[in-house]
């Protein structure tokens, strides 16, 4: 099955997983919206048969999010980001102030490497809400990390909007799927962030994702679930 | 098994709620035309399947369905024999 090939009519298709677990799918999808483009969303879902062999059939690394732009492929979400970027610049992607845009790019890239404590202990599960208890370390240090990059953003270039530079921008893009974890382990943030976070979760192409993830019936059981919860 | 929404840029003024569905094609396989392409194709599998092992190994589940996947449909996919498509 050549899943590759577009079905709809647009230049782009994207492939994405389950919009509730795949923090990687919602990256990527941000950036296709942001981007202003034209494309399909192709939905490789968790519960039917064969996900695995689907995604290889489309993605040379088997994970999604995969975008075809015609015949060039681009997987990897700050790859896809960089190329709609570049393909697209008369959309301010990326801060337009130069200064902005480093740190931008630097924040976005950080969130792509780093961060494992929140990324292991703190999975992304949008619809879900978790009673906070006791942080374990990693995760206390990648928030207080988290909480001062947010707030050094929105301190220094965040006046001409409520986002980290202002306008929505692919770092805004890049971290909303911690947003979201921040909203469902209710992870301590100062004042700044807390209504960064709010902000966020409040963009229309966010909220509409979150939407249809809460549609979503697959699940992740309980007993893998609590495993990971603190 | 699969579903496709479409969406608009601004130029033609949609919003994400104004995605439209529209059904999937299903293109069926191609493979197996020439044997160097079969032979490609093993060669292909081998290594994706070696790679999908490597990743159940080190992931939980919340980490596999993060890029996408289950764990008892990556270990069924790992666990076919290479000249199984």
């Amino acid at each position: 099955m050549r899943l590759g090939v577009h079905s709809g009519k647009a230049e782009f298709l994207l492939h994405i997983g389950n919009r509730n677990y795949s923090s990687w799918s919602l990256r990527g999808w941000l950036a296709c919206r942001l981007a202003g483009i034209d494309f399909d969303e192709h939905i490789i879902s968790l519960d039917l048969a064969g996900t695995a062999k689907s995604i290889a059939a489309v993605s040379p690394n088997q994970r999604v999010p995969c975008l075809f732009h015609n015949d060039i492929v681009v997987w990897d979400s700050l790859a896809i980001a960089e190329y709609l970027a570049e393909m697209n610049p008369d959309v301010a992607m990326w801060p337009k102030d130069q200064a902005a845009r480093a740190m931008a790019r630097s924040m976005a890239a950080e969130m792509h490497s780093s961060y494992m404590g929140i990324r292991n202990r703190c999975p992304m599960d949008m619809r879900g809400k978790v009673d906070p208890i006791q942080m374990p370390e990693e995760v206390a240090r990648d928030v207080a990390r988290l909480d001062a990059a947010w707030s050094n953003a929105r301190a220094k270039f965040g006046t001409g909007g409520p986002y980290l530079f202002g306008e929505w921008s692919l770092a805004d893009c890049f971290f909303a799927p911690a947003v979201s974890r921040c909203r469902t382990y209710g992870l301590p943030l100062s004042d700044v962030s807390a209504a960064y976070v709010k902000a966020v979760l409040a963009h229309p192409d966010v909220s509409w994702w979150a939407a249809r993830g809460a549609e979503e019936t697959w699940a992740i059981p309980p007993e893998d679930a609590s495993e990971q919860k603190f | 098994m699969s579903i496709v929404l479409s969406f608009r840029g601004p130029s033609s003024s949609a919003s994400p709620a104004a995605a439209t569905q529209v059904t999937a094609k299903r293109p069926g396989i191609r493979i197996g035309q020439k044997a160097v392409s079969a032979l490609w194709a093993w060669k292909t599998r081998l290594r994706n399947r070696a790679e999908l092992r490597a990743l159940m190994e080190r992931a939980d589940d919340r980490m596999l369905a993060d890029v996408g996947l289950t764990r008892s449909q990556v270990a069924d996919e790992a666990g076919r024999p290479f000249w199984q498509g």
